[in-house]
C-alpha cells in the first residue's frame, strides 16, 4: 500500500516535471527544424521556455473593460490543462489521475479549456479577440467531433471506457493492419490541428487574417499571457505525446530493459527503484519519439501552404471519415 | 418587435403597480404557492416511499361528465415523477411572477395570474389523467392555455403569427392523438387507460404501429421533433418568460409523458425499428435543432432551438432504451431510461433558468437581443454568476450536471456498441455518438457566446448601460434553480437514484452510478493544483502590477458598436451549414437618419444586414401544405356562384344520384 | 285537473309567442316595447321549464294535448326548450342591438314593429312545429318557419338582402316540396297497414308499426324527405342558400336561425328517421353518414377562405349540421343521445358567436374580417366572448362543443366507422385552423376606424343602458351582457359539467326514436 502510494507520488512528480519542462522544448524543436529548413539558424530550441520566464517577469497590461474573467481564465485553464496532461500514460503505464481518464470526460475536459479560452477572448471587447475566439469555436466543432471518433476506435479496441488503459494496450491488441494506419493518419491530423499548426492555424502570425488562438490571446500580457502559452504547449505536447504512445509503444521495452538493469527477471512485481527506473527509460524513449514528431512537424509546416480557414474542416472532415473507415476496418477480419 | 422595444426608457420599465392594487394577484400567487409546496412535499414522500415495483391501474377517483364519459384520475411514480417538476417549477413561477408582473395590477393582474395557474393545473391534469378523454380534454386545454398566455403581446404581429402557428399545429397533432385514442379504444373496448392495458398484447403488430406512428408525430409534435418543430422557436420566446420557462421546462417533455404511457402501458412491446425511427428522429432533431439556432440574436429564440435540441437527446435516450431492450441488453435499456429521466430533471432546470434570466434581462434592459446587450455582468454580478452556472450546464461544462446526463449516455452507447450483433448496427450507434458530440460542441460555443455577449465586454446600447436592478423576487427564483441545480451537480446519484426507480417500474434494472465519486474527486485534484500554482506564481513573480489601457483596435478609439455581433460570431459555422440552414444574408442600406448620433460622425451610412434561415420543415411541408389547402378551397368556392339555377341544378343531379343509389331495391 | 292544467300549459307555450309579438308590435304599446319583449320571452321560457318538470314527473311520458296531433313529448319537451331558451337570450340580445340599428337610421319605426312582430311569430311557428305529433302538421309548421323567416332574412330591404331571402324561399320551398312528394309516399307506404287507416301521419303510431311498413316506399320517401329536410336544415350540397341569409339577416335573427331553425327541419328528419323499419335501419344510415360527411368536409373550403364574419359561422353551422347527421348516422341510442346534445351546444356555442359577431360588426361597422383589428382593446368583454365562441364553435376542450363532439367521435370509432371518423377529425382540425386564425386576426392589432364607421370607443355605451353597467361590461348594455354571460357561462362549463337533468331529457328523447 505505501508502496503503491509512493510509486504513485513518484510517477506524478515525474510526469508533471516532464510535462511542464519538455512542453515548451518541443515547440522549440518545431521552430528549430523550421528555421534549419528555411536556412536559418533560429532560435536555440529552449527560447520558448526563456519567452514564458520573461513574461511572467514583465508588468500587465489589461483591457479597460475587462472583467474578473481575463484573469481567472488563465489559471483555470493553465490547471486543466495540467489535470489533462496528467491522466493519460505518458513515461510508463501507471496513470497519476486515474479518474479523469475516462474518453468522455477527457474530451469535454479539453473542450472546457477551448470554452474558457474562447470566452476570455470575448471579455475585453475587441474585434481580434472576438475573431480569434468565433473561429477558435468553428475549429473546436470540427475537431472535439474527429477527436471523438478517433479516441473511440482506440478505446473500442481496448475493450473499456478508460483512456488511460487503452492508450497502453491499443498497441498490443491491433496488428499492424489497414484499420491501424488509417487511425494513424486521422490521429496525425488532429494532432496537427489540436497544435494549431500549419495547414491548419499559423502561430507564428499576427496578421488578423489568418490567426485563430494568436486572435484569441491578443489582449493578454505578462504572466497572464506566458500561463495561457505555456497551456498552449502543454496541448500540444499531450497530443504529440498520446500519438507517439498509441502508435509507437514503448512501455514493454522500457519495462523489460528496466528489470534487465536492475536484474528482476519477473517485472510484474518490479520494486520502487525499479519503477523509478522504468520511468525514466520511458522519458528517454518518449524524449526521442517526441523529437521525430516534432522534426515531422516541423517538416510538414514549411512543406505545406496554410489552408484557407473555410478548407479546414474538410480536412478534419478527412479525419473523420478516415476514424470511421478505420474503426469499420477493425471490425471486419 | 423592434417598434416595440423603441419607445423603452428606463423609467417606463422601472414603473410598478401600487401594491394595494396588486392585492388580488399577490393572493392568487399565495395561494398557489402553499398548494404546490404541499404537493411538492407530499409527491416526494410518495415518490420515496412507494416501492418502484408497485405501478400501474391505481386509479384515486372517477367523476362521470356524462353517463359513459369520465374524468378518471389516477397516480402512480410517472405520474408523480412528472407532477414533481411540474410543481416545482410551478413553485418558481409564482415567486418570479410575482415581480415580473409588476407593472400589472388590479383586476388584470388577478386574472394573469389565474390563467397562469390554471395552465399549471392543466399540466398536472395530464399526469394525472387516466382515461383518454380526459386526458385529451388536458392536453388540449394546456395548449389552449399556453397559447392564451402566449397572447399576451398578440399585438405585435409577430406574437400574432406565431401563436396562431403554434396553436395550429398543436391543435393538429392533437388530431393524430384523437384518432390514435379512438383506434386503440376500439380495439379495446374501454376508455380508461387500465382497462385498455389489458388488451395490449392482442393488438396486432401492424396496428400497433400505425399507432406508434400517430402517437410519434401527436406527441411529437410538442415535444418539438423534427419535422413538426416549427411552431416551437417562434411561440417560446414570445411568451412571458415564466411561461416560457414552463412550456421549455416542461411542457415539451409531456410529450415524453404520452409516449412513455401509450408504449409502455397500451401498446406491445417495443420492436427494434420503434426504437431505430425514434433515435434517427431524435438524432436529426438534436442535431438540426442546435444548428438553426447559431445566428439568431434573441435570447430567448437561441434557447427555444436548445431546447429542441434536448427534445432531441431525449428522443434519442428513449429511442435507444428500445433498440438495446430488442438487442437483450436490459442493463443498458434500463440505464438509457435512467439517462433520459436524469436528463429530463436537469434540462428541466437550467432551461427554466436560463428563461428566467432572461426574463430579469429583458425587464432591466427591455431587449433581448444580445447585440444591444453587454457589460451586464458589473450591473448584475450574481444575476450573472447564476446565469453562467445555467450555461454552463447547457454547455455539459464537467463536472455540472447536465455534462453527468450526457456522460451516462455516452457510456451506455459505448457498450451498445459491444452489445450490437453485427457491423451495421455497430456503425448505427456510433451515430447518436457522434450526433451527440457535434452537437454538444455547438451548443457549448454558442452559450459561450451568448453568455459573452450579454455579460461581458462593453455595453452596446443606451438600454445595456441603464439596466436597472431587478426585483429580489425574480432573482430569488433564480437563486432557487441555481442552488437546485448545484445539489444535482454535487450529488448526482440522487437524481440517478430517482431515475433508475423510474426506470425500474418499466421492468428495467438500470446499472449502479459509476459517476458518485467525480463531482468530489474533482474538487479535491483540481482546486487544490490551482491554489498551487497561483500560490507558486505569486511567490516567485509577486503580485503583478496592472496597467488599464483601451483594447487595441489599429490606433483608432474603440468604440462599443465595434464588438462582435451574435450574427458574426457565428458566421463562418453557419456559411459551413449553407446548405442544411438554407442560409442566406441580405444587405440593406439604412438612411443617416436612422444611424445613432455618437456613430454617425464616423459612418454617413450605416450597412444593415440580415441573415435568413430556412426552416425546411416549415417552408417545405407546412406553407406549400397552408398553401395547397387555400388554393384548393378556392377551386372549390367557386361552385357558390350565387346562380339560383346552378344551386337546384346541383340539388337535383345529388337527388337523382341517392334515387339511382336505392334504385336496386325496386328491380329486385 | 291534470289533464287541464297541461293543456292549458301547451296552449299557452303556443299561443304566447304569437301574443308577444302581436303586443309588442302595437303602437300604442311602443314605449313599453322592450318589457313587453322582454316578459313575453321569459313567460315562455318560465311555462317551458314548468311543462318540462310536469314530464319530469310523468319520468317521460309526453303531456297530450290533442291525442295524435298536438303533443310534448321528450324530444319536443328538449326541442321547445331549445327555442323557449334561445329565443329568450336572443330577445335580450336583440333590444339593445336593433335599438341601436334604429338609432342610426336603418330602418323606419315601423319596420321595427314589424321585426319585432315576425321575430316572435317566428319562435312561435317553431314550437309550433316542435309539438306536432302528425308528420303533415309537422311539415306545415316547418314551411311556417320558412314563410316567416324569409320575410326577417329580407328585413332590411338592401338588394343583396332581397336577393338572399328570394333564394331561400326558392329553394326552401323546392327542399320542402320534395319532402312532401317524401310525405306522400310515405302515406304510400302505409296503405297495406290496417291500424293506420284514417291515421296514417300519425308518428306515434307509425313508430309502433314501423316494421309493418312498405321498406321499398319507405326507402324512397326518406331519401325524399333527406333531402327535403336536408335543404332547410342547411346539408352540403343543399345548403346554398344558407350563407346568404344567415349573413344578411339580423343578428339576432342569424342567431335564431342558425342554433333554432335548423335544428327544426332536424326535428323533421328525426321524425322521419325514428319511423323506417328496423331492416332499412343500415341504409339510412350509411346515407346519413354520407351526406353528414360531406357536409362536413364542403364546409371546410368555405370556412377556409372567407371575408364575411357572418358567412363563416353559417358555414361554421353547415358544418355541425354536417356532424349531428353524422351522429344520427352511426345509430343506436348513443348515436341518437349524441346528435341531440351536440344540437344543444351547438345552438348555445353559435348563438353566442353570432350575437358577438354581430356586435362586433356593428361596431366597427362592417362584417369584412380584415377590417376588423384589435377588437379585445376596443371591447374587451365581447372580445372575449368572441374568442370563447370561436374557440367553442372550433370545438376545442374545454368548452362544451368538445364533449358531444368527442362523444361522436367515440360513436363513430366504436360501431366501427373508423374512415368517416378520421375525416371528421381533419375537418374539424381543419376549422380550427381557420378559426384561430381569424379569430387573432380580428382580435389583436390596432384598432382601425374608417371614414363613415362608428369608431369603437364612441360605440361604448349604445343602448342607452345606464353608465356602470357598460363599464362593467365593456361597451356592451346590460341585457346584452345578459345574454353573452348565460351563454358564455354554459360554454365555458358544459365542457365539465352537464346538467343531469338535460341529459336525462336527450336521453328519453334518444330512446323515444
Amino acid at each position: 500500500m505505501m508502496n503503491e502510494l509512493i510509486r504513485l507520488v513518484w510517477i506524478t512528480l515525474a510526469q508533471a516535471f516532464v510535462v511542464l519542462f519538455f512542453s515548451p522544448l518541443f515547440n522549440g524543436v518545431i521552430q528549430k527544424t523550421k528555421a534549419l529548413r528555411t536556412g536559418r539558424w533560429g532560435a536555440p530550441v529552449v527560447q520558448p521556455f526563456y519567452d514564458l520566464l520573461k513574461w511572467f517577469k514583465k508588468d500587465v497590461t489589461l483591457a479597460e473593460t475587462h472583467s474578473v474573467l481575463t484573469v481567472c481564465v488563465p489559471y483555470a485553464v493553465f490547471t486543466l490543462m495540467l489535470l489533462l496532461n496528467m491522466s493519460v500514460p505518458m513515461i510508463s503505464t501507471a496513470v497519476p489521475i486515474a479518474w479523469l481518464s475516462d474518453v468522455f470526460v477527457f474530451i469535454y475536459v479539453l473542450a472546457t479549456v477551448v470554452v474558457l479560452l474562447a470566452l476570455a477572448a470575448l471579455d475585453q471587447g475587441g474585434g481580434f479577440g472576438a475573431l480569434g475566439s468565433s473561429r477558435e469555436m468553428m475549429l473546436n466543432f470540427f475537431i472535439e467531433g474527429a477527436l471523438m471518433a478517433t479516441l473511440l476506435v482506440i478505446v473500442y479496441a481496448g475493450g473499456t471506457e478508460s483512456l488511460a488503459l487503452s492508450i497502453v494496450t491499443y498497441g498490443k491488441v491491433t496488428n499492424l493492419g489497414i484499420s491501424y494506419f488509417l487511425l494513424l493518419l486521422a490521429f496525425f491530423l488532429l494532432v496537427v490541428a489540436e497544435m494549431g499548426r500549419i495547414p491548419v492555424d499559423n502561430p507564428d502570425t499576427h496578421l488578423e487574417l489568418t490567426m485563430v488562438h494568436e486572435g484569441m490571446v491578443l489582449e493578454y500580457s505578462g504572466r497572464y499571457l506566458s500561463l495561457v502559452m505555456w497551456t498552449q504547449m502543454m496541448k500540444s505536447w499531450l497530443f504529440a505525446s498520446m500519438f507517439v504512445n498509441v502508435f509507437f509503444p514503448s512501455w514493454d521495452l522500457s519495462k523489460a530493459l528496466a528489470a534487465f538493469l536492475i536484474g528482476q527477471s519477473n517485472y510484474e512485481t518490479v520494486s520502487f527503484a525499479g519503477t523509478v527506473l522504468e520511468t525514466l527509460l520511458g522519458t528517454i524513449f518518449l524524449l526521442l519519439k517526441m523529437l521525430a514528431l516534432g522534426i515531422i512537424i516541423g517538416w510538414v509546416e514549411t512543406t505545406f501552404a496554410k489552408m484557407r480557414l473555410f478548407k479546414v474542416p474538410q480536412l478534419l472532415g478527412a479525419a473523420l471519415m478516415l476514424a470511421l473507415l478505420s474503426f469499420l476496418a477493425s471490425l471486419t477480419p | 418587435m423592434r417598434s416595440a422595444q423603441s419607445t423603452n426608457c428606463p423609467s417606463d420599465r422601472m414603473y410598478v403597480a401600487p401594491r394595494s392594487s396588486r392585492l388580488w394577484a399577490g393572493f392568487v400567487y399565495i395561494l398557489f404557492f402553499m398548494i404546490y409546496a404541499a404537493s411538492f412535499v407530499w409527491l416526494l414522500t410518495y415518490l420515496s416511499s412507494s416501492s418502484p415495483l408497485s405501478h400501474r391501474s391505481d386509479i384515486l377517483f372517477t367523476y362521470a361528465v356524462l353517463p359513459d364519459v369520465y374524468w378518471t384520475v389516477g397516480l402512480d411514480r410517472l405520474s408523480a415523477f412528472f407532477a414533481l417538476i411540474i410543481v416545482f417549477l410551478g413553485l418558481i413561477v409564482q415567486v418570479y411572477a410575482w415581480g415580473y408582473e409588476q407593472k400589472v395590477g388590479g383586476f388584470k393582474g388577478f386574472f394573469e395570474g389565474l390563467l397562469l395557474n390554471a395552465f399549471i393545473v392543466s399540466m398536472l391534469l395530464v399526469v394525472l389523467a387516466r382515461d383518454m378523454f380526459f386526458f385529451l380534454w388536458a392536453w388540449e386545454t394546456m395548449s389552449l392555455l399556453s397559447f392564451v398566455l402566449l397572447m399576451k403581446k398578440g399585438d405585435e404581429p409577430a406574437v400574432a403569427k406565431a401563436g396562431t402557428l403554434y396553436v395550429i399545429m398543436t391543435h393538429t397533432a392533437t388530431g393524430f392523438l384523437f384518432i390514435m385514442f379512438l383506434i386503440l379504444a376500439r380495439l379495446s373496448g374501454g376508455s380508461t387507460f387500465p382497462e385498455m392495458a389489458h388488451m395490449r398484447f392482442y393488438i396486432p403488430p401492424s396496428l400497433a404501429a400505425g399507432i406508434f406512428v400517430l402517437a410519434v408525430i401527436g406527441f411529437g409534435t410538442k415535444a418539438g421533433l423534427v419535422p413538426f418543430h416549427s411552431w416551437l422557436p417562434e411561440a417560446h420566446p414570445l411568451a412571458p418568460s415564466h411561461v416560457s420557462a414552463l412550456m421549455s421546462g416542461v411542457m415539451i417533455t409531456l410529450g415524453y409523458y404520452g409516449l412513455l404511457r401509450i408504449v409502455y402501458d397500451l401498446l406491445p412491446p417495443a420492436p427494434l425499428w420503434w426504437g431505430i425511427l425514434l433515435m434517427v428522429i431524435g438524432a436529426a432533431t438534436a442535431f438540426l435543432g442546435i444548428l438553426y439556432g447559431l445566428t439568431t440574436s434573441n435570447i430567448k429564440r437561441f434557447l427555444a432551438y436548445s431546447s429542441i435540441e434536448n427534445s432531441g437527446l431525449l428522443a434519442l435516450a428513449l429511442g435507444s432504451a428500445w433498440v438495446a431492450k430488442a438487442w437483450g441488453a436490459d442493463e443498458l435499456a434500463g440505464t438509457f431510461i435512467a439517462a433520459f429521466f436524469f436528463h429530463l430533471i436537469v434540462h428541466a432546470l437550467f432551461k427554466s433558468g436560463l428563461f428566467l434570466g432572461a426574463g430579469v434581462i429583458e425587464h432591466v434592459t427591455g431587449t433581448l437581443d444580445v447585440d444591444k446587450l453587454g457589460g451586464l455582468m458589473r450591473r448584475m454580478p450574481d444575476v450573472a454568476t447564476m446565469m453562467s452556472l445555467f450555461f454552463a450546464t447547457m454547455a455539459l461544462i464537467p463536472p455540472l450536471a447536465g455534462f453527468t446526463g450526457e456522460w451516462i449516455m455516452y457510456r451506455s452507447y459505448l457498450d451498445l456498441l459491444r452489445v450490437s450483433p453485427d457491423v451495421l448496427g455497430k456503425m448505427g450507434v456510433l451515430m447518436p455518438i457522434l450526433v451527440l458530440a457535434f452537437s454538444g460542441m455547438m451548443t457549448m460555443g454558442l452559450a459561450l457566446k451568448h453568455f459573452a455577449l450579454i455579460f461581458l465586454a462593453a455595453p452596446r446600447s443606451k438600454e445595456a448601460q441603464t439596466a436597472y436592478p431587478a426585483s429580489i423576487f425574480m432573482r430569488l427564483a433564480l437563486y432557487v434553480v441555481a442552488f437546485f441545480l448545484l445539489v444535482l451537480s454535487a450529488s448526482p446519484a440522487l437524481t440517478y437514484h430517482l431515475s433508475a426507480s423510474l426506470a425500474l417500474s418499466f421492468g428495467l434494472m438500470p446499472r449502479e452510478p459509476f459517476f458518485t465519486e467525480f463531482f468530489p474527486l474533482w474538487l479535491v485534484t483540481s482546486i487544490p493544483v490551482l491554489l498551487l500554482v497561483f500560490i507558486t506564481v505569486r511567490l516567485k513573480f509577486g503580485r503583478p502590477k496592472v496597467v488599464h489601457e483601451p483594447i487595441w483596435a489599429c490606433g483608432i478609439s474603440p468604440h462599443p458598436h465595434v464588438q462582435v455581433t451574435s450574427y458574426a460570431y457565428s458566421q463562418s459555422l453557419a456559411l459551413l451549414f449553407k446548405r442544411i440552414l438554407g442560409f442566406k444574408i441580405v444587405y440593406r442600406r439604412v438612411s443617416s437618419e436612422q444611424v445613432d448620433e455618437d456613430v454617425k460622425k464616423y459612418v454617413p451610412v450605416r450597412l444593415f444586414h440580415q441573415s435568413k434561415l430556412k426552416d425546411w420543415a416549415y417552408e417545405g411541408l407546412y406553407v406549400p401544405l397552408a398553401r395547397y389547402i387555400v388554393r384548393a378551397s378556392e377551386r372549390i368556392r367557386r361552385i357558390q356562384s350565387g346562380n339560383v339555377q346552378m344551386y337546384l341544378a346541383i340539388l337535383f343531379s345529388v337527388l337523382l344520384l341517392l334515387l339511382w343509389w336505392i334504385s336496386p331495391r325496386f328491380w329486385r | 285537473m291534470n289533464c287541464v292544467l297541461e293543456a292549458g300549459l301547451l296552449i299557452a307555450i303556443i299561443v304566447l309567442p304569437f301574443v308577444t309579438a302581436s303586443l309588442a308590435a302595437m303602437r300604442a304599446l311602443s314605449a313599453s316595447r322592450d318589457s313587453v319583449q322582454i316578459i313575453g320571452a321569459s313567460v315562455l321560457l318560465l311555462l317551458t321549464l314548468f311543462a318540462i318538470t310536469l314530464l319530469f314527473k310523468r319520468s317521460g311520458e309526453a303531456l297530450v294535448l290533442l291525442p295524435g296531433w298536438l303533443a310534448l313529448d321528450a324530444l319536443g319537451a328538449f326541442m321547445v326548450l331549445l327555442i323557449a331558451l334561445i329565443g329568450f337570450l336572443a330577445t335580450l340580445y336583440g333590444i339593445p342591438y336593433m335599438a341601436e340599428e334604429f338609432r342610426a337610421g336603418r330602418f323606419s319605426s315601423s319596420a321595427y314593429r314589424r321585426y319585432v312582430f315576425l321575430f316572435h311569430t317566428f319562435l312561435g311557428a317553431m314550437i309550433t312545429a316542435a309539438l306536432m305529433m302528425n308528420l303533415g302538421l309537422l311539415w306545415v309548421g316547418i314551411e311556417l318557419t320558412t314563410l316567416i323567416s324569409a320575410l326577417t332574412v329580407s328585413f332590411y330591404g338592401r338588394p343583396t338582402s332581397l336577393e338572399a331571402a328570394w333564394k331561400y324561399v326558392l329553394m326552401g320551398s323546392v327542399g320542402l316540396t320534395l319532402a312532401l312528394l317524401g310525405l306522400i309516399f310515405l302515406f304510400v307506404a302505409t296503405t297495406n297497414v290496417p291500424e293506420l287507416q284514417g291515421q296514417a301521419l300519425d308518428w306515434q303510431l307509425l313508430h309502433e308499426t314501423r316494421n309493418l311498413l312498405a321498406p321499398n316506399w319507405m326507402m324512397l320517401a326518406f331519401v325524399l324527405t333527406l333531402v327535403g329536410y336536408g335543404t332547410k336544415a342547411g346539408l352540403a350540397p343543399f345548403h346554398f342558400w344558407l350563407p346568404d341569409a344567415h349573413s344578411e339577416s339580423p343578428s339576432p335573427v342569424s342567431g335564431v336561425l342558425s342554433a333554432l331553425l335548423l335544428n327544426t327541419a332536424l326535428l323533421g328528419l328525426l321524425r322521419m328517421l325514428s319511423i323506417m323499419p328496423d331492416t332499412l335501419l343500415a341504409e339510412a344510415h350509411t346515407l346519413l353518414r354520407t351526406i353528414g360527411a360531406f357536409s362536413l368536409l364542403f364546409a371546410v373550403p368555405f370556412i377556409f377562405v372567407q371575408w364575411d364574419i357572418k358567412r363563416l359561422l353559417a358555414y361554421s353551422s353547415v358544418e355541425h349540421m354536417g356532424i349531428i347527421v353524422l351522429a344520427l348516422g352511426a345509430g343506436g341510442v348513443s348515436g341518437t343521445f349524441a346528435a341531440l346534445l351536440h344540437m344543444f351546444n351547438h345552438s348555445v356555442v353559435k348563438s353566442l358567436a353570432f350575437f358577438s359577431a354581430g356586435r362586433i360588426s356593428q361596431v366597427y361597422g362592417t362584417k369584412r374580417i380584415a377590417q376588423i383589428k384589435g377588437a379585445v382593446h376596443a371591447m374587451p368583454f365581447v372580445g372575449g366572448v368572441w374568442m370563447l365562441a370561436m374557440l367553442g364553435a372550433a370545438g376545442t376542450p374545454p368548452f362544451n362543443v368538445f364533449l358531444s363532439e368527442w362523444l361522436i367521435m367515440k360513436t363513430l370509432f366504436t360501431e366501427g366507422h373508423v374512415v368517416v371518423g378520421t375525416l371528421m377529425v381533419t375537418a374539424v382540425v381543419l376549422v380550427f385552423a381557420a378559426f384561430v386564425t381569424v379569430t387573432v386576426r380580428m382580435l389583436y392589432g390596432t384598432p382601425e376606424t374608417k371614414e363613415g364607421h362608428a369608431s369603437p370607443s364612441e360605440a361604448r355605451g349604445a343602448g342607452g343602458v345606464p353608465e356602470r353597467a357598460t363599464r362593467l361590461l365593456g361597451g356592451t348594455s346590460l341585457w346584452m351582457g345578459i345574454s353573452f354571460v348565460v351563454l358564455a357561462a354554459y360554454v365555458l362549463i358544459g365542457g365539465v359539467v352537464v346538467p343531469s337533468s338535460l341529459t336525462t331529457l336527450i336521453r328519453w328523447a334518444a330512446e323515444l326514436l
